[in-house]
């Protein structure tokens, strides 16, 4: 029904069906546009003028951001946020996102350093005690009895 | 560039909502404000939460006005009023409208709700005012898609011929 389709009640393939046979058909178009007219005079007679500070509410973010201000002038005043944020995150620069990850690698390098020079530091103490070992040996076989 | 003053064509309006004109935004709100503040309080019952739903309606409607096809047939009255309803649905809230709410309104629109069958409004309530789906509501009132179907589509001949008299 066109009502349905009006007032949003439509399953998605009813408003496919609609949006397909619209354009093939003008007297649907024509009742689409009666029925349009008879819910448009509903809901102005429903009308309730909006407390006035609802108008500002809902427009005064697009006041700020009006772009068609010109160009940004620089502000003669310095803000200084000072209020504490209540929020659970943080934002940062996405170069942080490089210094991080550069900051881990480095981490990661460094670790495997460590364990290769004390493996390293461990071989060489080894060797060295066995080296020790067969002089002790060596001088122990030779001693003149 | 739209002036204050001036009372733009439809394509022009939403060429300038696209791009972002905020005289365009006020424009559209001092003409559409009081028909959706209107709605949004039969939606809700309740005005201060009407306040807060027409603030975010707004909100979508200017973030999603290149949504808005004129070939779809639909008028940009007609899309607003479906962006409020959409709003209301998806905003939760504790004061959410009843079938006694509606029995006393004053809206004319819900008048014609009266002459509907209990089932028949139960239906009309939970599809139109709660946003629930076909079959979602058949579960609700334990009935069959084809019952709430049926139901549905003798609630709009209702409202087709209470719209056309008054």
């Amino acid at each position: 029904m066109v009502e349905s389709y009006v007032l949003g009640l439509a399953t998605p393939e009813e408003r496919e069906e609609m949006e397909r046979l619209l354009p093939q058909y003008p007297e649907l178009q024509t009742e689409l546009l009666i029925v349009e007219n008879t819910f448009h005079k509903l809901w102005l007679e429903d009308a309730y003028p909006p407390p006035i500070e609802l108008r500002q509410r809902t427009l005064r973010p697009y006041d700020w951001a009006d772009t068609n201000a010109g160009p940004e002038k620089k502000p003669n005043y310095t803000f200084i946020n000072i209020a504490p944020n209540q929020s659970d995150f943080i934002t940062v620069h996405k170069v942080w996102k490089w210094i991080f990850l550069a900051a881990f690698l480095l981490f990661k390098l460094c670790l495997f350093l460590a364990f290769f020079f004390y493996f390293k530091y461990r071989q060489a103490e080894d060797r060295q005690q066995d080296r020790e070992k067969v002089r002790q040996e060596y001088q122990n076989q030779n001693i003149p009895r | 560039m739209l002036q204050p003053e001036q009372v733009p064509t439809e394509e022009i309006l939403l060429a300038q909502l696209r791009e972002g004109n905020i005289v365009a935004k006020q424009w559209l709100y001092d003409r559409y404000a009081a028909p959706l503040y209107g709605h949004l309080i039969q939606l809700t019952g309740a005005k201060p939460i009407a306040d807060d739903l027409l603030v975010i309606t707004f909100e979508r409607i200017f973030k999603n006005i290149h949504e808005y096809e004129q070939s779809r047939g639909i008028s940009l009255f007609s899309w607003l009023i479906k962006m409020a309803r959409e709003t209301a649905i998806k905003t939760p809230s504790d004061a959410g409208l009843t079938g006694n709410d509606i029995t006393h309104s004053r809206s004319g629109a819900l008048h014609f709700m009266n002459a509907l069958s209990e089932q028949c409004k139960r239906v009309f309530v939970l599809c139109y005012y709660k946003g629930f789906s076909r079959i979602e509501t058949a579960k609700q009132l334990d009935m069959t898609d084809e019952q709430v179907l049926n139901y549905l589509k003798e609630a709009l001949t209702a409202l087709r011929r209470f719209s056309r008299r008054s």
